[in-house]
């Protein structure tokens, strides 16, 4: 049986099970630990507006007219002192928060103290204004529907509870003699009342929790899907690309073999080749070089939409060196075409990263020399505009583009026509690069085109305050680890 | 006249590589596997070696080599010459400005594919250093 135990034996492992359905299902949650961070400091504010309304209110009730016009026992102290109270308890949240470092540690621990402190003075305010009398208890359901939204469902039902159970309290203590039945009115509320309103309010804070908890918890699932999703598409994005660029690295290790042995004997390393013969290997090698240029835009293309390029470190530069280096890159071509670069380059300090402006205007400063006709002219230039944003404009007199193909130059692939005609040698991936570069940076790119005539390209670039934050490296960098 | 070790996993391109450096009047030798260039370098140590980075079974494979050349003592100041089909810009990129201290200033890179004028010029270079 020695056979049998040299088999060596792999078992390819099964994708991770992990669905969105099943992220989506996980747990009773409740909104992240930073969105409830923020909302304590919005809480805050909102009871700065309660605690002024009571002052209001009590001040109010000081001024003889309105007592008369409402039928108002009289001057009322309690709405000052539940102010006071809600100020006193307000600072101390405040400066917890700021202690915890914006209020982002523990935020469901301050909610809930903010929570009860609120529905202690809330009971207060029910007690003073007329528990049974009037609709005061109806203030409860605000607490349980923003319970509803920011807890979970069992948090939210807690929160219910303990405002069922504050007010029943109060209820109880007024009806069992503990403490006196109070009222902002002078006339007594109609006998029967009490007990219909006491029983409909409770009715309403089940009914609400109920409605409110289910509605919220639908909405919140729903966008757990939601991030779940978006979530696996990203990493669908991120791995396809990935993908994209190790298959177009694997293209290149072939074709420089083939590149390297063209030149072998195209440069004689073979010997002389017949007449015959070396025009058909300069067909290769040009067809070889088309070929370099295509896979070399399709990993330019590939590196851009990968997060790691787009979190490249931002420096201060000058778009008019970026634009000389571009003509500069351009000249031989332009000379070999008979095209003449003209070049009207003023300081223009802007904010990016070097080796993708160098991409943007190097594609734009290009395709103006391979669109114009022999003896054309192409004006590059930049200013800075009255608002201090750099601006870049690129102008040829070549073939122009038809206006009912000008929205659709960006897509990958595409080509007029009239574009593969003049220059066959096009990835037609140039544009895609151009448009990536400008989505990412916020620049706002024009083209003006008319066929026959020419095109220009204007490019402002948004000042450095206005450009968007790099996303984080999700890929992660690094040279040295093996892939 | 140089002795010149290419180590690549592709015979076609390392085949043309020696083609070139022969008629130079250098003497070549090629491995076609770290396993085997680790082999070759035992038996004589080369004036220059020119490496390829992504090899079949651990894609940096040939910058593992240049790192554990240049902290062998017996390979010290060996000039390497990098050749790779990775785009240095790229996020999966590697370049002389990825390249840790101690391989500098001895390691030069260039990308593949490459003109056989820019590889003379660059082989030249570093073996007149």
């Amino acid at each position: 049986m020695a056979g049998i135990a040299d088999r060596a034996t792999y078992e390819l492992p099964l994708a991770p099970p992990a669905s969105r359905r099943e992220e989506a299902d996980a747990g009773d949650a409740a909104m992240p630990q930073d969105i409830l961070g923020r909302n304590v400091i919005m809480f805050c504010r909102f009871r700065w507006l309660v605690a002024a309304v009571l002052a209001a209110a009590g001040a109010a009730t000081a001024i003889p007219l309105v007592i008369d016009s409402l039928g108002l026992r009289g001057a009322m102290l309690w709405p000052w002192v539940l102010a006071a109270a809600l100020v006193v308890a307000n600072v101390g949240y405040v400066g917890w928060a700021r202690r915890a470092g914006a209020a982002r540690a523990n935020a469901q621990v301050m909610l809930w103290a903010q929570i009860v402190v609120d529905l202690l003075v809330l009971t207060a305010v029910v007690h003073f204004i007329g528990s049974l009398g009037t609709f005061a208890a109806g203030a409860y359901l605000f607490h349980i529907i923003l319970a509803c939204i920011f807890f979970s469902r069992r948090q939210s039902l807690a929160v219910a509870l303990v405002a069922a159970g504050m007010f029943i309290a109060c209820v109880a203590a007024e009806q069992s003699g503990l403490a006196t039945s109070a009222s902002v009115f002078a006339q007594p509320a109609p006998r029967g009342l009490g007990a219909v309103n006491f029983a409909l309010m409770i009715a309403f804070m089940i009914v609400v929790w109920y409605l409110a908890s289910m509605l919220s918890e639908l909405v919140r699932r729903r966008s757990r899907e939601l991030a779940a999703a978006n979530r696996i598409l990203e990493q669908a994005r991120q791995e396809r690309m990935r993908h994209m660029l190790q298959t177009t690295h694997e293209l290149k290790a072939p074709f420089a073999a083939i590149h390297a042995n063209t030149q072998l004997l195209l440069k004689g390393y073979a010997g002389e080749l017949s007449e015959a013969a070396m025009p058909i290997v300069r067909r290769i090698d040009a067809r070889s070089r088309r070929l370099a240029n295509e896979i070399q835009d399709m990993l330019l293309l590939a590196n851009l939409q990968s997060l790691s390029q787009r979190a490249a470190a931002m420096v201060e530069l000058d778009l008019a060196g970026v634009l000389a280096w571009c003509c500069q890159q351009v000249r031989d071509r332009a000379a070999e075409r008979g095209v003449t670069l003209i070049e009207s380059l003023q300081s223009s300090p802007a904010r990016g990263v070097e080796e993708h402006l160098k991409m943007l205007f190097g594609n734009l400063v290009t395709n103006a020399v391979l669109y114009s006709r022999p003896g054309g002219q192409v004006r590059v230039s930049c200013h800075r505009d009255e608002s201090g944003r750099a601006v870049a404009c690129i102008e040829d007199r070549g073939i122009g583009i038809e206006p009912d193909k000008l929205s659709r130059i960006f897509d990958p692939y595409y080509r007029t026509a009239a574009a593969a005609q003049h220059n066959r040698e096009s990835s037609g991936l140039g544009l895609a690069i151009v448009r990536d570069i400008v989505a990412m940076y916020g620049i706002r790119l024009k083209v003006s085109s008319a066929v026959g005539e020419g095109t220009t390209f204007e490019a402002t670039l948004p000042l450095a305050s206005d450009q968007p934050p790099p996303p984080a490296d999700e890929i992660g960098a690094g040279p040295w680890r093996t892939y | 006249m140089a002795y010149i070790l290419i180590v690549d996993d592709d015979e076609d391109f390392a085949q043309a590589v020696a083609t070139v450096m022969r008629a130079l009047g250098h003497q070549t030798r090629i491995a076609a596997s770290i396993e085997a260039s680790r082999e070759t370098l035992a038996l004589r140590r080369p004036d220059l070696l020119i490496l390829d980075v992504m090899f079949p079974e651990r894609r940096a494979e040939g910058l593992d080599l240049a790192q554990s050349l240049a902290d062998d003592e017996q390979f010290q100041g060996l000039t390497i010459l990098i050749l790779s089909a990775v785009d240095p810009r790229g996020p999966l990129g590697f370049g002389a400005q990825h390249a840790p201290g101690a391989l500098l200033p001895h390691a030069d890179f260039l990308e593949k594919p490459v003109d056989l004028d820019v590889l003379i010029s660059k082989v030249q270079a570093l073996l007149a250093r």
